[in-house]
Formats: structure tokens, C-alpha cells, sequence
């Protein structure tokens, strides 16, 4: 027991007489655990622990759970401390008059605060503590509601796991109320009850109460009221294990039921999978029956819930199971959360078999190539998948993309020979193909923005075949060498040099080129004159650029977030004085990343634009 | 410059001076003694007598009116020893002019100066030197050398006795060599002027000092300099003071087109000498100038360096590698292209009835015509109109190349503009549309931030009214597509498929008639505010575009309002006047060539 509030503790524990040592002594966790397992199992002791905790009586208010947090601060046991803080909840709640509780229980949902220190007492309280349900109806889905999306949920519903198995019968008065609600935490919380209840072995009266609520619910026209019965399977499933009868039976009760349970159905039945509880023939019925059922149409977030269930483990899966992904395609950009999931099926792919992944992938790109471009350019999606592609050898699929037939794989091959950095189209791919269909691949390079040193490797794989291509696509091709090489005369220079013993076209274009650039340094230009109100504008271009560059990077940095922002005013060494203590010194450092712009992106947008358009066209036409 | 131009205008403005330099009741008449004085300083001689007395850095000198026996201004070598007296006359050297105009007598006169003063006790050489600031004839000359030879060798027994005689081409030979310095100015020019030197030896051409200091000194001098309805000899200074400030500036890496452009304030100011004087001989002296001084330079300068600006890419600079970048390349180049337009458009103003001159100057436009076309397709800036004043520049182009029939590049250069036009219309690259108000600064301010300020105009154009009506000019069928690509894209901006792009509104074509007074007030400031604007209402909306409709409505509108009234100012003292004071075109310079009927127009070279 430590820290300033260790004297409460040990007050409680002196009071109560288990130990006599004296305050200024510290126990051991040992004797503290011992201690508090002793008063836990004695009701006189707890009593006494709470009358010494509020010695002015229990107060009905967040206080009371504020008081109970502090305890189990400075108790530092985790678990067992948490098990006592909820003994003495429940104990406080027992000794008070009926409407008291239900006071001191509500001021537990008043804030978020109180919820999220006692989610670990409210197993003990719940699991020990029959509520009236009318009460419980309220209170719980109070509970549902202050708790939202936040990831601590589940222990609540492990509390109402607790509370269903210990006081069943309440449980179950408090599903009957909660059914005919409409409110969706109030739902929430029936569907919880009912799947728990159904899967438990209650005692027959009470099961055939149950079954008539099943009975009921199975008939019912109102969709609320069927949600709950088709969710409330999940839970059920976990406890017992389904026949492929029952199974049967549910999933033809959603594809035959109300529009709204039929939307329901796929995130439902991939929700009694991801339980893990179903023997062989009640998957393969869910495979089955998913295979019958994916397409392009069902609900974005069926789409997701099929994503995240087959990213989990697709080595554990069917192939044709994990193509049930492409085939709800395609999925909009904005659904980050489903282009994750599918971003991390892409990389267990990859990392367990690069055949597979290639035909998935190809397949996926040729179902939704403009949705991948987008992703990744829009969000810069995609970054462990680009990161992997990287390290394998994946040559092939991308240049099975970039001379595709279908101009969006085109676009995305090309985006991925840009991003990954892929070396060279392989000679083999592109021999398959024939002059028309070169002239295609080669326009689709040029009208795409990729950085030079990749326009440069692209152009160079293409130059073994151009070399039998028609003469205007070959004089078309050489003004596209030369054109890159004035607008990246570094990163596509460099690639071109690397070449150009090997292919004497290169060597051509980089001799005229650098004729070109040598006539254009010897221009004296230092005569030219200065542009009124350019140099104003360019100090606000450099302010507001480097503004960018630093927002981008505090996004983009892990640390940015991790650490306070402090701006150094002098010096170029820097220390921090921090809890009493002065750091050691650092040495500021700079640190810098360059990208060749593309020349005449600048000098001639217009053109290069209209080149793009030019470019587009021609395609489109030969489309 | 030429040597031979340079040599010219200084032997103009040399021959143009009087004897002294005074001040008049009307204005100052400006002396060439002030020249030998300032030669004599140059030569590092003491002063002995001077014919005024010398006043502050701001004031005229006043003459001496005391008798002068023979020498009119005499100086002394820094040991002493040597003295060289002046005879100043103002008159040509000739039998009649010899004893009328006091030669024989003061030459006479000159060499019995009293050498037994204190200051002269050292003299042991005299030199008589009779200068003129105009021609001579052989009987004058003869004359000279008879009085000369008969006066002997010595002025007493050891005073030795030369004589020497500086006409206007050794007169003019000294200031060339040894006096273009703001020195030569008349005294109370010299410490603007010599400001103005300085700066314009400092600043690079086109920076905001230059724009926000040299320019309004420069401007306030000329003012100064031109007022009070000057003479020919101060019109003729003009370009002295410009050689002047030329040879201050021969360091600065931008000076050449610097030079140019002071050059051009001060062609509008003598313009404006040449509307309000009553003279034929200043009238011819401003004529003079404009072809033979700034048109010449223009063209001497391009000879040098259109081989360069038309290389490619020439005009483009990655200083900042981002659209501001683009955008100055583009003003560069206007400014380029304004330069040989109106050296274009000159040579088809003063085009010569001689037939031989006929043909040289034919060659030369033809010469001009081909610069434009290099320097355009070296260029993709010169595609690139940003404000609406850039106008003024795509007028001179055209009208270059009109007077020459070069349709086809007529037809091709503005079919590259409207792509440009068309993309920037669409917002499909970020160099923002014609800013309309041709604040430069708006366009810039929008490159850098990204954002238009809320004062950027891409509403309205007459740029775009301009084009459209040149295209009118055009021969069939490159007229009528021209008419309905600009007409859908760029004014209604549709794509090639006839659909409306991001809800874009049609553009207002705007007209503008100039105010009575344009031609008076053109050449003294902008009249962007003055005069009548007219708004053309957008027509063909529904449908597909279809040039010969858009032909029909232009010409029914420019048929309303439309004047073919001439101006007397030469079409390239107009465009001048127009860019420098920021001043839309009167519309017309173009529509008295486009919309006149065949017979009328003038045929081309």
C-alpha cells in the first residue's frame, strides 16, 4: 500500500482488527490480500469497512462511487481489489431501503467517469444482487447507452453474462419488459439476455418461458422485435452448440423473413461464425449458404462483417470461401474500416503464398480497380500491403496489370509499378502481347503521374518490344524518352544512363537531351528580369508550404502524437527540466526528404495536361 | 546600340545647343560651354574664366555679362604650365560666317590673353582652341587655317602657341568618350538624374524597388525635364540622358531590357511634346527618336537575342519549382512579346512609299513575323494570357502577323491559347483564369495560397471579346471553329461533348469604347476607369455551338457599336502608351482590319 492515500486504506484494515501492526508499517500484498479475502467472506467486517469508509452514512450519490475508485486505486490489487471494491458495493446497496438503491445505482450512470472505474465491480454487484426488473430494464440499458463504442463494452456484457446465470428469473422478467421496447441499447440488452438465457440450463419452467418468448418472437411482424431473436442466436451459439436443423431453420426464417432481418442476415450468420462453436457441417452450411448470398448488393456493413471475419484467419479458410470478398465488391472508399480489413487479408495472402495472393488480387483489381486506386491515393491507403509488396517479388502481377485490357488494372498496375518501385515489367508478360495492345500499355504510361524514376524503368521495359513496333509508335515512343528526360533530368536520367549500353535508343535521347539542357545553362539568363510582386508571393508559397510539410509530418508521425509540441526559440542544443530533473542535452538535427518535381509540369501544364487528355482519348477511342 | 545611332543622337543634341546656356522666359537654352566646361573637368583642368557663375545642384548657371576679349572660357593644366583658351560659337564655320559671326576677330582676340596675371605666371604653353557645335565649309576652314598660320608660334618670347579646332564630330567624339556622365546634363537635372543613375545601375529590372522608385524618379525627371514646351535642343537630350544612363548601368545583368523600358517613358513623354507642340522641327525630332532611337535599340536588341529567347524553354526558371514559377514566365514573356509586336507594328506604321525602302522594310516585318513565331513555339508561356490586359500583347502578335497574312499562324497560335484557356477555365490545372481587373498580384497571391482572394475577377473578360473578334478575320472553316470552340469552352465552358463542366457560368464578354478624350490623356495616364464598358449577353446557350452564329451576333454587335474613328498617334505609340499606363485597347485598332470590308483594307506587304 502506497501514496498519500494508503492511511484510508490501512485505517480500513487497522479498524476492522485483522492486523496490528502499527500505521507507520507497510504490509506486505500478501497479508493485504489475505486481509481483504477475510473481510470479504465476514459481513459485520464489510459493514464495518464501509461505515469507516463513509462514516457519515452510505451517500446516494457519485461521491459514493468516487470514494470507491479511490479504495481501489490505492489497493493496487487488480483483481482482487476490484472483487472487493464490488463486495463492498453490493454490500452498501444490500443495506439500504429499496428506493435508496435504486438512487445510489442511478448515480452510477451519471457520468462516464464512475461507469468506466466500476465496470470491474459490477460482475460482483450483479452476479450477487437480484434487481427488481422494472428497475433493471432502466438501469441496464442506461449502462448500454453511457458506455457507447468504447472497447470496455465487453466487460459489460460479461456483467450481464454474470447477472443472467446467477438471477435468471430476473433476468428473464427483465427480457420481457425489455422486448417490447424500441430503444436500441433496451434491445441491446434483451437480445444479450435472450441468446444467454436460451443457451444456459435452466430449470424447465423457466425454459419453457423462454421458448414462449422464441414462439413469439418468431412470429412477429415487427422488425425490432425480430432482430432480437435472430441476434440472440450469437449468444446462444456460444454456450450450446447448434444443430444444422436449428441452423437451418434460423437462417431460412432471415432469407424468408422482413426486409430488415434479410439485411441482417449475412452480418448475423457471419456472427454465429466467428463464434467458433459450429461443427464442420454447420459451417460448410454457412459457406454454402454465403456463397449463395454475397454480391455486389448487400449492405456496407455486411460487407465489412464478411471482410473482418475471413482477414481473421484466411489460411484457415476455402478459396472459395475467401472470394466471397470479391464478390461483394465493389465497396466505396469511404468504408475505411472494410478496406483495412481487406488491406490485412491482403497481406496474410501475400505472406503465406504469392501464386494466391496474385490471382486474388488480380481478380479483385479487375472488380474494382478504380476503388483501389482511390483508396490509396485518397487515404494513402494500403500502407502494410505497399510495405510487404515491397519486399516479394511481385513483378508479375504488376505487369499482368499494366497490360491489362481493362484500363482501370491498367491505371492501378501502373500505380503500383510507381508505389512499390517495381524494377521491370518481365519480358514474358509483355511478349504475350500484340502491337495494338503495346500501343495501349504505352499511352496508358504516359497519361498516368507517376514519380520519373518509375516512368523511366516503365518505359524501359517497354523498349524490347517497341523496337518491332510501327514506325509512328516507335517515333511516338523516342519523343516520350525524350520528353521525360527533360522532365526528370535526375530520377529518369539515372535509370536511362543505367540502360543505356544496353539499348542505344536511350543513349540517343539522353545525348539529345543533354544538348538541350546544355544550350539552356548556357543562356544568359542572369540578365532576365524580376517579376513585380513574384518575390512576395513566393516567401508566402514558401511559408505556406512549409507549413504543410510540418502538418503532414506531425500526422503522419507516431511521435508527434505521443509527445508535447515545444517550439525551441534559441540555441542548437536542447534540454529538458522535467520532474525535477534536467535531461541530457541533444543536438538539434535536420532532417530532410527530396521528390524530383517533373519540370514541365510547371513550364507547360497546359501541354502536359493536354498530353494526358491526348493520351486518354486515344485510348478511350481504341477502347 | 550601334555606334552610329549612338554617335547621331549625341551629334544632335550637340548641334542643337546654343553658345551659352540661359534661362529664357519660355525655358532654359541649354549651352555647350556647359559641355567644354564639364570636358575640361573631365580632362582634370582648373578653371580659369568661365563664361556664368556657377550655381547649386539644382539651379541653372547664370551667364556673366562682363566683356570677354576673344576667350569665352580658358583653363589651366593641374602644374600650370599650360592654358587653354576656348572660342565658343554656335555657328557653321564659313567665308560668310567668319567675320559676321566675330571668328577672325575673337580668334584674334583669344591669342593676345594677358599671361602676366599671378595665376598665369607659370604658363608656358597657350592653346587656342575653337570649338563648334555645327558644320564647316572648305573656305571657312581655309580661312582658319590662313588666320592660324599668320599669328605665329609664341605669344611673347617663351610662351609657346598652338591652336587647335574641335568641330561638332570632335566635339562629339569627347562626350562620347569622356563625358557620358550625368555631368553633361544641364546643372539643374544633375541630382535626379544622377540619383536615377545610381538606382538604375543597382536594380534588377522589374523588382518592386525598381517598379516603386526608379520609375516614379524616372517619370518626375522626364516631367521636369519636358516641361514648359521645350525646345528641340531639350527633346534632344532626351536620349542623351538615356545614353547617359545607359553607360551608368552597363553593369547591371538586367539593364538591357531595363534600358528599354526607361527608354519607353520616355518616347510616351516626347509623344506628349509632339501632340502639344507647335513646332515641326521638335515634331520631327520625336518621330525621329521613336524610329530611329527606341524602334532601332528594339530591333538591335532582339537581333542579339532572339536566337536565345527562341530556344526552348528559354523564358522558364524553376525559382521556386511551384505555378509562381509558371506565372512569371509568362509576364516575361508578355513583355517580350509586346516589345517585337510593336517593333511589328511600327514597321507597318511607317511603312515607305520608295520602292526599295518598300522592299527592305517588307523583308524586315517579314523578319519580325518569324521572330514572333519562333519565340511563341519555343515558348508554351507565350500561350498564356493571365490578366486581361494581356490583350495588349496578343494585339501586337496579331496585327504583326495580319499585315503579314500568316492565317496559318494566327489560326494555330490562337487554337493553343484557347486549350490553355479551356483547361484553366475548367480548373483542370491550377493556373487561375484571366484575372479580369489584371491585377497581377491576384493572380499571384492565388498561385501561392491556393485560394483566390475574394477580389479576383474570372467573371469577365474583354481578352476573350478580342479573340473572338480576330478570330472573325479568320479564313473558313479554321474562323468557324475557332469561333465555336472559344464561344462553348471557354465563354460557356463546356467540354468537347457540348456538357456543362462543375456548373461553371458563362463568361461576360465585355466591350469598351474609350472616352472622347482617350488620344489627349493616353499618353499622360491609364483610362481603365474612364470610357464606356459593354456588357455582351451570353447567347447560344441550349445546344450545340456553331461558329457562324457566334460570327453573326459579334458582327451585329460590333455593327452597334462600332467607330472607326483614326487616331493620330502611330499604332505603336497606342500599344506603348496602352501597356505602360495599364490601359485597355481601343477596340478599334482591331475591328477597323477585321471588320472593314476587303476593298478597304490595306493590302499586305
Amino acid at each position: 500500500v502506497k501514496g498519500a492515500g494508503e492511511n484510508l486504506v490501512w485505517e480500513v484494515i487497522k479498524a476492522i482488527g485483522l492486523n496490528e501492526k502499527s500505521a507507520d508499517v507497510r504490509i506486505s500484498d500478501d497479508d493485504l490480500n489475505s486481509a481483504l479475502t477475510q473481510i470479504s467472506q465476514d459481513a459485520l467486517k464489510l459493514r464495518e469497512a464501509l461505515s469507516l469508509l463513509f462514516p457519515n452514512g452510505i451517500p446516494l450519490s457519485q461521491s459514493f462511487y468516487a470514494q470507491l475508485n479511490q479504495l481501489e486505486v490505492r489497493l493496487g490489487l487488480e483483481d482482487k481489489g476490484s472483487r472487493f471494491v464490488g463486495t463492498l458495493w453490493y454490500r452498501a446497496v444490500e443495506t439500504l431501503e429499496p428506493n435508496q438503491r435504486e438512487e445510489l445505482l442511478n448515480a452510477f450512470t451519471l457520468d462516464s467517469d464512475s461507469i468506466f472505474h466500476g465496470l470491474d465491480w459490477l460482475p460482483i454487484l450483479l452476479a450477487n444482487f437480484p434487481l427488481p426488473a422494472s428497475f433493471s430494464a432502466e438501469w441496464l440499458p442506461k449502462l448500454v447507452k453511457r458506455i457507447g463504442n468504447d472497447l470496455a463494452a465487453g466487460e459489460l456484457w460479461v456483467a450481464f453474462d454474470a447477472y443472467c446465470e446467477r438471477n435468471s428469473l430476473q433476468a428473464l422478467d427483465s427480457l420481457k419488459i425489455l422486448i417490447n421496447h424500441s430503444d436500441m441499447s433496451e434491445l441491446g440488452v434483451a437480445t444479450h439476455f435472450l441468446g444467454v438465457l436460451r443457451g444456459l440450463d435452466l430449470p424447465l419452467p423457466l425454459q419453457n418461458e423462454i421458448r414462449l418468448i422464441d414462439e413469439e418472437l418468431k412470429c412477429t411482424a415487427n422488425p425490432l422485435k425480430a432482430n432480437v431473436y435472430n441476434r440472440s442466436w450469437i449468444e446462444t451459439v456460444r454456450r450450446k452448440p447448434l444443430t444444422k436443423e436449428q441452423l437451418e431453420q434460423l437462417i431460412s426464417k432471415i432469407s424468408h423473413g422482413l426486409a430488415q432481418e434479410r439485411e441482417e442476415a449475412i452480418p448475423l450468420v457471419i456472427g454465429i461464425l466467428s463464434t467458433d462453436k459450429l461443427d464442420s457441417v454447420c459451417r460448410e452450411f454457412i459457406f454454402n449458404w454465403l456463397k449463395n448470398n454475397v454480391n455486389p448488393d448487400i449492405p456496407r456493413a455486411a460487407k465489412f462483417r464478411l471482410a473482418a471475419y475471413i482477414s481473421r484467419d484466411p489460411q484457415t479458410l476455402p478459396g472459395e470461401v475467401i472470394d466471397l470478398v470479391l464478390d461483394s465488391l465493389p465497396i466505396p472508399i469511404e468504408d475505411k474500416g472494410t478496406w483495412k480489413r481487406i488491406e490485412m487479408l491482403l497481406v496474410r495472402l501475400l505472406r503465406s503464398d504469392i501464386y494466391e495472393f496474385s490471382v486474388f488480387f488480380l481478380s479483385m483489381a479487375e472488380k474494382a480497380p478504380e476503388e483501389i486506386i482511390s483508396f490509396v491515393k485518397a487515404y494513402d491507403g494500403f500502407p502494410s500491403l505497399l510495405r510487404e509488396m515491397r519486399s516479394k517479388e511481385i513483378s508479375k502481377v504488376v505487369g499482368d496489370l499494366c497490360i491489362s485490357s481493362n484500363p482501370g488494372c491498367r491505371r492501378l498496375g501502373l500505380l503500383l509499378f510507381d508505389k512499390v518501385k517495381v524494377e521491370t515489367i518481365p519480358r514474358e508478360v509483355l511478349s504475350a502481347k500484340d502491337a495494338r495492345h503495346l500501343a495501349t500499355i504505352f499511352h496508358e504510361g504516359t497519361c498516368s503521374p507517376v514519380h520519373g524514376d518509375s516512368i523511366a524503368r516503365f518505359l524501359v521495359s517497354l523498349i524490347s518490344c517497341m523496337e518491332e513496333a510501327d514506325p509512328e509508335l516507335q517515333a511516338e515512343f523516342y519523343e516520350e524518352l525524350v520528353l521525360q528526360l527533360k522532365n526528370y533530368p535526375g530520377g529518369c536520367r539515372a535509370v536511362f544512363e543505367a540502360s543505356s549500353s544496353k539499348f542505344p535508343i536511350l543513349r540517343k535521347a539522353i545525348d539529345e537531351v543533354d544538348q538541350y539542357f546544355e544550350r539552356l545553362e548556357g543562356l544568359s539568363r542572369s540578365g532576365t528580369m524580376e517579376v513585380t510582386g513574384f518575390r512576395a508571393a513566393a516567401r508566402v508559397y514558401a511559408r505556406r508550404f512549409s507549413r504543410q510539410v510540418s502538418e503532414s509530418a506531425e500526422k503522419m508521425s507516431v511521435f508527434a502524437s505521443l509527445f508535447q509540441k515545444v517550439h525551441l526559440l534559441y540555441g542548437n542544443e536542447v534540454r529538458a527540466f522535467h520532474e525535477g530533473e534536467l535531461g541530457g542535452s541533444s543536438p538539434m538535427r535536420e532532417i530532410s526528404h527530396g521528390v524530383e518535381v517533373p519540370r514541365l509540369e510547371f513550364i507547360d501544364p497546359e501541354g502536359m495536361q493536354l498530353r494526358r487528355l491526348h493520351a486518354a482519348s486515344v485510348l478511350k477511342e481504341r477502347a | 546600340m550601334s555606334a552610329d545611332v549612338r554617335t547621331s543622337f549625341l551629334k544632335y543634341y550637340i548641334r542643337s545647343l546654343a553658345e551659352r546656356t540661359r534661362a529664357e522666359k519660355t525655358s532654359l537654352k541649354i549651352g555647350f560651354d556647359w559641355v567644354i566646361y564639364n570636358l575640361a573637368l573631365a580632362e582634370l583642368l582648373t578653371p580659369c574664366r568661365l563664361p556664368f557663375i556657377r550655381g547649386g545642384p539644382t539651379e541653372t548657371s547664370k551667364t556673366k555679362t562682363e566683356a570677354e576679349f576673344g576667350v569665352d572660357v580658358s583653363f589651366l593644366s593641374p602644374d600650370r604650365s599650360l592654358l587653354k583658351v576656348f572660342v565658343l560659337k554656335d555657328e557653321v564655320l564659313s567665308n560668310a560666317n567668319w567675320i559676321k559671326h566675330s571668328f577672325d576677330g575673337d580668334i584674334r582676340m583669344a591669342v593676345t590673353v594677358d599671361l602676366d596675371t599671378a595665376e598665369l605666371k607659370d604658363v608656358r604653353e597657350v592653346v587656342v582652341i575653337l570649338a563648334y557645335n555645327k558644320d564647316e565649309d572648305a573656305s571657312g576652314v581655309e580661312l582658319y587655317r590662313r588666320l592660324t598660320g599668320a599669328l605665329g608660334t609664341r605669344i611673347g618670347d617663351s610662351v609657346k602657341l598652338t591652336f587647335e579646332r574641335w568641330n561638332l564630330s570632335t566635339l562629339t567624339e569627347k562626350v562620347s568618350s569622356q563625358l557620358l556622365t550625368p555631368t553633361l546634363l544641364p546643372q539643374k537635372f544633375f541630382s535626379l538624374f544622377n540619383y536615377i543613375c545610381s538606382q538604375f545601375a543597382n536594380m534588377r529590372h522589374g523588382s518592386e524597388e525598381w517598379s516603386n522608385q526608379l520609375i516614379p524618379n524616372w517619370r518626375r525627371f522626364l516631367a521636369d525635364l519636358l516641361s514648359e514646351n521645350p525646345d528641340e535642343r531639350t527633346v534632344r537630350m532626351l536620349p542623351v540622358a538615356l545614353l547617359i544612363l545607359r553607360e551608368q548601368g552597363r553593369d547591371n545583368p538586367s539593364g538591357a531590357t531595363g534600358w528599354i523600358e526607361l527608354t519607353e517613358w520616355a518616347m510616351l513623354s516626347s509623344w506628349r511634346v509632339h501632340q502639344l507642340s507647335g513646332s515641326s522641327i521638335v515634331k520631327a525630332v520625336v518621330v525621329d527618336m521613336w524610329v530611329n532611337f527606341y524602334i532601332a535599340e528594339v530591333e538591335r536588341y532582339y537581333e542579339a537575342h532572339i536566337r536565345e529567347l527562341s530556344f526552348e524553354h528559354s523564358m522558364d526558371f524553376a525559382a521556386t519549382s511551384s505555378y509562381l514559377d509558371t506565372a512569371a514566365s509568362s509576364v516575361r514573356t508578355f513583355w517580350h512579346l509586346a516589345r517585337i509586336g510593336i517593333l511589328g507594328v511600327t514597321l507597318a506604321d511607317f511603312f515607305p512609299f520608295d520602292e526599295e525602302e518598300k522592299r527592305g522594310a517588307i523583308a524586315a516585318m517579314r523578319k519580325v513575323g518569324n521572330w514572333l513565331a519562333t519565340f511563341v513555339s519555343a515558348n508554351p508561356s507565350a500561350f498564356r494570357p493571365l490578366i486581361d490586359l494581356h490583350h495588349i500583347e496578343m494585339f501586337v502578335v496579331w496585327h504583326t502577323w495580319w499585315r503579314l497574312e500568316r492565317h496559318s499562324d494566327i489560326c494555330k497560335w490562337l487554337g493553343a491559347i484557347r486549350n490553355g484557356l479551356f483547361l484553366r477555365r475548367i480548373e483542370l490545372i491550377p493556373i487561375p483564369f484571366i484575372e479580369g481587373h489584371s491585377n497581377l498580384d491576384f493572380v499571384f497571391e492565388t498561385l501561392a495560397t491556393g485560394e483566390k482572394p475574394p477580389e479576383f475577377c474570372d467573371q469577365s473578360s474583354l481578352l476573350i471579346l478580342f479573340l473572338l473578334e480576330i478570330s472573325c478575320g479568320l479564313k473558313s472553316p479554321e474562323r468557324e471553329e475557332l469561333l465555336a470552340t472559344y464561344y462553348e469552352q471557354v465563354v460557356l465552358a463546356r467540354d468537347c461533348n457540348g456538357e456543362q463542366v462543375k456548373e461553371l457560368k458563362p463568361l461576360h464578354l465585355m466591350g469598351w469604347i474609350p472616352p472622347a478624350e482617350w488620344e489627349k490623356e493616353i499618353l499622360v495616364r491609364s483610362l481603365r476607369s474612364n470610357g464606356e464598358a459593354q456588357s455582351l449577353s451570353t447567347f447560344e446557350l441550349a445546344g450545340s455551338v456553331d461558329g457562324r452564329t457566334v460570327e453573326l451576333r459579334l458582327r451585329e454587335f460590333i455593327a452597334t457599336v462600332h467607330s472607326d474613328a483614326q487616331f493620330e498617334l502611330p499604332v505603336g505609340v497606342i500599344v506603348l502608351a496602352s501597356l505602360l499606363h495599364r490601359s485597355p485597347l481601343p477596340p478599334q485598332l482591331w475591328r477597323n482590319l477585321v471588320f472593314k470590308p476587303v476593298s478597304a483594307t490595306k493590302h499586305a506587304p
